[in-house]
């Protein structure tokens, strides 16, 4: 069981990092590839609040949820506008990544540092499993998150203006739905989740300017086993993705946890290219 | 300024064309002579490497500036030649050439393996898979003893050509050579048919469907033809540092690679080579530059989304079309004034041969709506076939299952005596071709390209005649730009052959558009409300051009709103609604048929009898 829960715990940083693209995807269908460098971002914001200035623990979520919500908004600036090319968002949302991976690591250099839990590093023992805080605390986080958004997509006017957003940006502002707003408003929203997720997951994983990349892919991979765009998909992609590395780590090894991580992107691909909650998409001309 | 330019149009006569070729050559007995200048070994060893990441970023090229899909397997496919390189030299195979050849097999096996499910997916899925393979390879590696573990192969033995050892000069001349052989090989492949068709995929991929192109396998072409240099990069690499270690293969290996395909321009040959020579420039500056090359990576990436500049190589576009020296793809005034005689007809170009098509009790319903109940009906060779029918009867829908872009739920739709089904570029095969109701002219192909792109199907020209540039593949060259022409003639609009395609009027598009499925020897055209958004001048031409296409007795099938057009120019016109075919017959009946202007015009006949019996 305290194997389940270390797995859950991971699994929950994956699952963070996949609620955040489903954020954007959901209202601009976008896959915004930048997102694990802003929760590194806020990972280091949060370190720079509590550890440095010794600010309280709470103002340091709350400073690095701002920061990286501006990270958001400028790198909105840029993706948002007409692109050069069919997918240039590769190349837009990878390169806002970079950019922030550079300025962290001017700012912080390279060595690895490890922030101070912003909550108490008692450990405790639920369902016959040791777990710590900090693991318990991801583990809420991603749930709470994933509950608070969906009830805000389903049952609010804005959140499902935002779907219908998705759905097709055209009819939303014949509607009168202001699109651009919406647009910005979700790549503001999820860098400030990716910012208070990143004040949690810095004392787990210890820090790094590169850690956004590491994180990025795997939580890639949850975002398609969960189906691309759905909120509970990519949280149950990524607790799930979380459980086969941890298993692949303890019974295979943990130089084959990337490999299988793969193996599992190529099978959803090939098998369930909608991923396990994703409605069917038809294509049109 | 001026002067100079002036005396370089006189020198060159404004033809690449020409003289295009020489410039690879000219540069590399530039390059071979450095050494005799005195370079220090230091540079020969950068200029190595550079040439080195100047292939991988060639590589890229192929796959992202002109298939237009981002993906970094390329990285994967250096690291497989310089393992392999590395493991046969230390392995007492260090013949040089030897490992050029292996490693291009090899590069061309991984590439294939890699690509064969990466290209199935596409975009952001086929982007991060090939990110995954970039990250996993340090992994792989280590669990290999017999490649170093993770620690990496030090000490390989100096390289060797047939038997005599090769010192440091030795390998640079070596690599300028290669590198020089692979920009001739590279400029042919991107020039030949297979570029134009490649620009076409990257610019809208349902277009290159309806010209006939398997999207998968061209993309597929591309990404295996550049997996060959970013694996001999591998060997140069080896041969230079005389080490591998997993440690430079890496994700911000992958980021500059990118960053340099965007810098060069990415899809350009000479771009290539300025990327990977910045690439490498960067890499062995100081640590402190270093940190801040991520963030110029980053700059380069986001501008090269947003921007459509095309890098360095297009700011050299752009000097050198100021200075009056014509890109390789413009046509010369030879071509131009070749087949100008008026008398070309679009008959002496191809002979072409009109196929019957009958639609049997199509029917085609999305989710609860039925688009088409039971639609039989057939369209004539050598006759325009009018449907017409109020917003959501089913025409386009009708359209699309003839193109086979959909298939249809039951009944059939035969050409001739034969089967249609299946995927667009299937149905495109054997001869239907369709025009689209916004036109879909790719971006950076000239009026002439949009057309021969057309033709790619037409005379197979396999990938390596185009490379080797084969007398086949010059005929080619050469009857794609002439049947372009005389296809643009045809249609009226000749002397915009040298126009970039995306600039011209809509009207001008469309009749692209027509000029596409005319170039690809069509025996059936489909065309998408043709007319929409026409002024009458416009349309006047757009009558004409179909006119002509009825002559060549070929089928010609028209949706169309504009009911006037239609009843001019239409043999046979089948008016739908809800789905089904209400009328049938020729203008003059379906001029006065009841039932279509009821549903048509939206008028009930008690109305209509109201109205006549009015005073």
């Amino acid at each position: 069981m305290t194997l389940i829960w270390a797995a859950l715990s991971s699994g929950a940083i994956y699952a963070l990092l996949a609620i955040t693209y489903n954020v954007v995807y959901t209202s601009v269908g976008v896959f915004n590839f930048a997102q694990g460098a802003i929760l590194a971002l806020g990972a280091y914001i949060s370190y720079w609040a509590v550890d440095q200035l010794k600010w309280p623990p709470l103002l340091g979520v709350l400073l690095a949820a701002a920061v990286c919500a501006a990270a958001g908004a400028l790198e909105a600036r840029v993706v948002l506008l007409p692109k050069a090319f069919e997918h240039a968002e590769l190349l837009t949302t990878v390169g806002a990544a970079t950019i922030i991976v550079g300025i962290v690591a001017i700012f912080w250099t390279e060595i690895v540092r490890q922030p101070t839990s912003p909550v108490s590093g008692r450990t405790f023992t639920v369902f016959g499993g040791r777990v710590d805080a900090d693991q318990l605390i991801l583990v809420g986080l991603a749930i709470v998150m994933t509950a608070g958004l969906e009830v805000w997509y389903r049952f609010t006017l804005r959140g499902r203006a935002s779907l219908a957003v998705a759905e097709n940006r055209k009819a939303a502002e014949l509607r009168g739905i202001n699109v651009r707003a919406k647009s910005y408003g979700a790549f503001i929203l999820a860098g400030a989740l990716a910012g208070i997720a990143g004040a949690f997951v810095g004392p787990e994983t210890y820090i790094y300017p590169e850690l956004g990349n590491t994180l990025v892919l795997v939580a890639f991979v949850a975002f398609v086993l969960g189906g691309s765009g759905s909120l509970l998909g990519g949280t149950v992609g990524g607790l799930l993705l979380g459980l086969i590395e941890n298993l692949t780590a303890r019974y295979v090894g943990t130089d084959y946890t990337d490999l299988i991580v793969l193996g599992v992107l190529l099978g959803t691909l090939v098998a369930l290219p909608n991923g396990i909650f994703g409605g069917q998409r038809v294509r049109t001309i | 300024m001026l002067g100079i330019a002036g005396r370089l149009r006189r020198c060159v006569s404004g033809d690449v064309q020409r003289y295009g070729p020489a410039v690879p050559l000219v540069l590399m007995v530039l390059m071979l002579l450095l050494p005799l200048l005195g370079i220090t070994q230091f540079w020969l060893l950068q200029i190595v490497l550079m040439a080195s990441y100047a292939l991988v970023v060639c590589g890229v090229n192929l796959s992202f500036g002109y298939a237009g899909e981002l993906a970094l397997g390329q990285v994967g496919v250096f690291a497989v030649g310089a393992y392999l390189t590395a493991w046969l030299m230390s392995n007492g195979f260090n013949d040089i050439i030897l490992c050029v050849l292996a490693s291009a097999v090899a590069g061309a096996v991984a590439g294939f393996v890699t690509g064969l499910p990466g290209l199935r997916i596409g975009g952001w899925a086929l982007a991060m898979t090939s990110f995954f393979f970039v990250i996993i390879i340090p992994d792989l590696t280590q669990t290999i003893p017999a490649i170093g573990g993770s620690v990496g192969m030090f000490g390989i033995p100096e390289p060797k050509i047939f038997n005599a050892s090769l010192g440091p000069v030795d390998v640079y001349l070596f690599a300028i050579v290669l590198l020089a052989l692979w920009v001739v090989l590279f400029r042919n492949f991107v020039l030949s048919r297979h570029g134009i068709a490649l620009k076409m995929l990257r610019e809208s991929p349902d277009l290159a469907g309806a010209m006939g192109t398997s999207v998968y396998r061209l993309k597929l072409t591309a990404y295996v033809a550049g997996a060959i240099p970013a694996a001999i990069g591998g060997t140069l690499y080896v041969t230079a540092e005389r080490f591998v270690s997993p440690g430079i293969l890496t994700f911000g290996l992958a980021i500059g690679v990118i960053a340099g395909a965007v810098i060069g321009g990415a899809a350009s040959i000479y771009g290539a080579l300025a990327g990977g020579a910045i690439l490498e420039y960067v890499n062995f500056q100081t640590s402190a530059f270093v940190t801040y090359s991520t963030l110029v990576y980053g700059a380069v990436l986001l501008a090269g989304g947003v921007l459509v500049a095309g890098g360095l190589a297009g700011i050299g576009r752009r000097l050198l079309a100021s200075a009056g020296i014509r890109a390789p793809s413009v046509l010369s005034p030879e071509t131009l004034a070749g087949s100008s005689a008026p008398a070309t007809k679009l008959a002496d170009v191809d002979t072409r041969r009109g196929r019957r098509v009958v639609v049997r009790d199509v029917s085609k319903t999305f989710g609860a709506v039925r688009a088409l109940a039971g639609v039989s009906l057939t369209a004539e060779p050598g006759q325009i076939t009018g449907l017409i029918g109020p917003n959501g009867s089913g025409k386009t829908t009708l359209l699309n299952v003839i193109a086979g872009v959909y298939r249809a739920d039951s009944g059939d739709v035969l050409l001739g005596e034969t089967r249609l089904h299946g995927a667009p570029h299937q149905n495109a095969r054997v001869g239907v071709t369709r025009t689209f109701q916004t036109p879909i002219i790719p971006r950076g192909l000239l009026a002439w390209e949009v057309i021969a792109a057309a033709r790619y199907e037409a005379d197979y020209l396999s990938v390596a005649q185009a490379v080797l540039m084969t007398p086949k593949a010059r005929r080619l060259a050469r009857a794609d730009r002439v049947a372009s022409l005389a296809v643009l003639r045809q249609l009226g609009i000749g002397d915009l052959a040298n126009e970039p395609a995306i600039n011209l009027s809509l009207g001008h598009r469309r009749l692209l558009e027509v000029g596409r499925a005319l170039a690809r020897n069509s025996g059936v055209i489909l065309l998408d409300e043709a007319a929409s958004g026409l002024d009458e001048a416009d349309i006047a031409v757009l009558a004409a051009a179909l006119r002509n296409i009825r002559s060549l007795g070929i089928t010609a099938v028209l949706v169309e709103h504009n009911l006037p057009l239609v009843l001019e120019i239409a043999d046979v016109i089948h008016v739908l609604n809800m789905g089904s075919v209400i009328a049938s017959g020729p203008p003059d009946v379906i001029r006065d048929d009841p039932n279509v202007a009821e549903s048509y015009l939206g008028k009930r006949k008690a109305d209509r009898t109201t109205e006549e019996t009015a005073p």
